[in-house]
């Protein structure tokens, strides 16, 4: 009487046993591209700060965050009514308020500048408006010349709080500036500001390279009527020579540990790829063979040299051991790809190559596939170079007219010329992060 | 009496040699014997050898003036290559230099760096110059056009000095007269942006670094 | 005496089966993802029809506990005369193989849930009485509804969900698949409860903007009354193509 009902149960349960897990699923794809909009509100200038002083920092911050590509600023300028009178850091509180400013973040932030003048203290609260909440907070204290380094470091921290990465805007980059004969070697922040003058012999003045150590640039310069190889400090002092070997000393390229360059030398009367200790010994030939051999490039490992070789026919990427040896053709699309830039994430390779007749930057994976094109349109595009953090690419390109350096994400978006001067840019070097 | 006749036999001997050592008067006397023939024929020989004279002292005159004219020639070329000498001196570039229209540009396909058979007239015309002035010494620039990246470039330069370099050792300049120096595609002589500007910019020339 | 120990027997085999169950549910099954197409409904004035969709009687054993479910039946009744919905005729055959499925689906889910809980709770009972098959969840009419109720749900939780997801334009093609994997427990008035990542993809900021468009949805539309639960569970997984 009672077995047949608990006899169906069993049964039952057996059934039950291979649904027992079956946990619903929402397939979604295709997400809008859209800039995360961060609300920025008013600079405060505590006390007696001059407002100037919050507007500059407004100013930098507000470029910082659109220049690195995550981010649509929404401005006071474009707030509704209430809000675009507020100054200064929002209470928690009252985030909700913020509401219809359609941003999904808020940045706030007041500086006090001392009586005297000289120091500063910034300080910011970044917030989460989309889950009403307070991400970081932090404030830094220097001197009235440190401003925009740390305004800078500010940028960089929200870019970490959001990516998980630091961002790179304290980074700085050096470049080769047309004079009336020859070149001289400049740098600038990344946001184009700051732009100095380091190299003052009237020669002509190529290919600048950052140490790892951000202390010195290693470059090529033809003043003893040779291309020699040269270092100079950062702010220009102390400028001295470092191979003078007949023929080329041309391209340096630091490896990631700064104890030796590799470059271009001619001492075979054809350029092939040798390297240098950083305290003056060798060279050593790396590279052999009836080719020209150029623009070396360093893996972040220090293990791998990329670099340019026509023993093929037409100059192509080739990727050889830091010893020379393991010699392997990287490129095989079009018949002109040169200017190898490694990326300091190290799984990619960014390169001019020439296609339709222009020169446009490409990047492409280690075994040769996955060749992206990143530039398109008017002018000629070339020396590519990966920031530190391997997010970004700095160029030069004649798109406008002139040559400028030009910097893009590292998938081609927002691509914007470093700087706003009238002289014709090239060879562009990214250094590392300044603290 | 005895001393007189010895002064006088002395004087007399005297005399005597003094009149044997004048000139002897020689009588010639032509053979009146020789033939007609004879005669034709020694005045033949003469004119023959006074012919023969005129020419070689005409010769002698002609090497002597060819000679001379080659003098003036050697000198009016020096003169007109130190004429054609500018100095350079560029601020950036240490050195003083010399440029002379007289050595030749030579110039190169796009992507090549051969010498090509209508350059290689240029060449020899300048190898030449280089042998008449023994003691001049040149630098060979390789140059490119403004197409192409500037490091490639570089190389590029380099191997367009070096053939127009071996070009001229090939001719017999001694090696340690020439040297090479490549200048990628800094230095255009032509900033236009076509090709008859690229034409002209993907060169080797030659200067004269000391004389 | 001798009915006492076959109830002893039965009652262990049964507690033993239970075990292997709720062993077993903790094992990672293959999950079903369905992609909730959006219906067209209209509403017809033709009266609901009866298609007798018998089961292979799967009375779910919460019956043994109490006499609870035939109460449970009643709201649902009234409701069928209710709401007359009728899916558009030439989709009528495949929805309807698709509802039950659902169908199924759902009640395993619903029952399994019954289940754990009473587990959790549960007082080794003596009693088993079991009302009789015909009080089977398979009500013939009101089923279909409420399933294509919860269908309709999905779809629009997706749509909202996919409407708020926004990735800055510098990021994507540079890593080519990420997949994140969030499971959100959704509450009756739409608020969610939880949610947390089933998987990451490895880049934060992806994973981030993930989670904030679920976020920006918020609040979702209320549960469809015919779900019975306080919650609902879900997974949704984000990957770009």
């Amino acid at each position: 009487m009672l077995k047949t009902p608990i006899l169906l149960i069993l049964c039952v349960s057996v059934f039950l046993v291979p649904a027992a897990e079956a946990r619903v699923y929402l397939d979604i794809d295709s997400p809008a591209f859209v800039q995360i909009p961060i609300v920025l509100p008013k600079w405060k200038s505590l006390e007696k700060t001059p407002p100037a002083l919050g507007a500059k920092i407004y100013e930098i911050v507000s470029n910082d965050l659109s220049l690195s590509g995550f981010f649509k600023v929404i401005d006071d300028q474009n707030l509704p009514p209430p809000l675009h009178e507020r100054e200064g850091i929002p209470r928690t509180l009252f985030l909700q308020e913020w509401g219809p400013s359609g941003g999904e973040l808020l940045l706030a932030g007041e500086v006090q500048l001392d009586p005297g003048g000289a120091y500063l203290k910034l300080r910011f609260h970044l917030f989460d408006l989309v889950e009403q909440k307070h991400l970081a907070g932090k404030q830094y204290e220097g001197a009235l010349q440190a401003l925009r380094g740390m305004v800078h470091r500010m940028s960089d921290e929200v870019v970490y709080q959001i990516t998980g990465e630091r961002g790179v805007h304290t980074t700085r980059l050096a470049y080769a500036v047309a004079q009336d004969e020859g070149k001289e070697l400049f740098i600038a922040d990344f946001d184009g500001a700051n732009a100095k003058q380091i190299t003052r012999n009237r020669s002509i003045n190529l290919s600048p390279a950052w140490s790892p150590d951000n202390k010195k640039i290693a470059f090529t310069s033809y003043l003893r009527r040779n291309p020699d190889l040269y270092l100079v400090d950062r702010d220009g002092e102390n400028f001295r020579l470092f191979s003078s070997h007949a023929g080329l000393n041309a391209a340096p390229s630091w490896s990631p540990d700064g104890k030796s360059i590799a470059l271009m030398m001619g001492m075979e009367g054809k350029s092939d790829i040798y390297l240098l200790d950083a305290d003056g010994n060798g060279p050593r030939r790396l590279t052999r063979g009836h080719g020209n051999e150029a623009s070396p490039t360093w893996s972040p490992d220090g293990k791998r040299i990329a670099f340019v070789s026509d023993r093929s026919g037409t100059p192509q990427i080739y990727i050889m051991s830091a010893s020379g040896s393991d010699v392997r053709r990287l490129t095989y699309d079009g018949n002109y790809n040169t200017n190898p830039s490694w990326s300091p994430k190290g799984k990619r390779i960014a390169f001019c190559g020439r296609a339709g007749g222009r020169f446009e930057i490409f990047t492409i994976d280690l075994d040769g596939s996955g060749l992206q094109r990143l530039t398109s349109g008017s002018g000629d595009n070339e020396s590519p170079c990966w920031s530190p953090d391997g997010r970004y690419i700095a160029f030069s390109s004649n798109r406008a007219g002139v040559s400028k350096i030009f910097t893009m994400n590292a998938n081609g978006f927002n691509q914007r010329p470093l700087t706003r001067s009238k002289g014709s840019e090239s060879s562009p070097s990214w250094s590392r992060r300044f603290e | 009496m005895l001393r007189k006749s010895l002064c006088i036999l002395v004087l007399m001997l005297c005399l005597g040699l003094i009149v044997a050592g004048c000139p002897k008067k020689t009588v010639m006397k032509d053979e009146p014997s020789v033939t007609k023939e004879e005669a034709a024929r020694i005045e033949a020989q003469k004119a023959l050898e006074r012919a023969e004279a005129e020419k070689a002292a005409k010769e002698a005159r002609e090497k002597d003036s060819a000679g001379l004219k080659e003098e003036e020639a050697r000198k009016a070329l020096q003169k007109e290559f130190e004429k054609s000498l500018t100095a350079r001196k560029q601020p950036g570039i240490e050195g003083e230099i010399f440029e002379s229209a007289m050595l030749k540009d030579v110039y190169f396909d796009y992507d090549r760096y051969e010498i090509r058979p209508q350059d290689a007239e240029i060449l020899k015309d300048n190898a030449d110059l280089l042998k008449r002035f023994p003691k001049v010494k040149v630098q060979i620039e390789g140059h490119c056009d403004e197409r192409g990246t500037i490091e490639y470039n570089l190389a590029l330069g380099e191997r367009r000095a070096g053939s127009a370099r071996d070009y001229l050792l090939s001719l017999g300049i001694s090696p340690d007269r020439v040297s090479i120096i490549s200048y990628g595609e800094e230095r255009q002589v032509d900033p236009g942006h076509d090709e008859e500007a690229w034409s002209k910019n993907r060169r080797a020339h030659t200067i004269i670094v000391s004389k | 005496m001798k009915t006492n120990r076959l109830l002893k027997t039965s009652g262990m085999s049964l507690l033993l089966h239970l075990i292997l169950v709720l062993l077993l549910s903790l094992n990672p099954w293959p999950k079903m993802k369905i992609r909730p197409a959006v219906y067209t409904v209209s509403l017809m004035s033709f009266p609901a029809p009866e298609p007798e969709i018998q089961k292979p009687a799967p009375p779910p054993p919460v019956r043994e506990e109490k006499p609870k479910p035939p109460e449970k039946r009643v709201p649902e009744k009234p409701k069928k005369n209710d709401i007359v919905e009728k899916i558009k005729k030439p989709e009528k055959e495949k929805s309807l193989k698709h509802l039950k499925e659902a169908i199924e689906e759902i009640q395993r889910k619903a029952a399994l849930d019954r289940i754990q809980n009473r587990v959790a709770r549960r007082a080794p009972k003596e009693e088993q009485p079991v009302p009789p098959a015909p009080v089977s969840p398979v009500a013939p009419a009101p089923r279909p509804l409420s399933e294509s109720k919860l269908d309709q749900y999905y779809g629009r939780i997706w749509a909202k969900i996919k409407e708020a997801w926004t990735i800055p334009e510098n990021v994507l093609k540079e890593t080519v698949d990420l997949e994140t994997v969030i499971v959100v427990i959704i509450e009756r008035d739409g608020r969610i409860q939880e949610a947390w990542f089933e998987k990451k993809s490895g880049d934060e900021l992806y994973d981030q903007m993930a989670l904030r468009a679920i976020k920006k949805a918020e609040p979702l539309p209320p549960l469809p009354r015919e779900l019975s639960d306080k919650t609902l569970e879900i997974g949704i997984r984000f990957f770009p193509d």
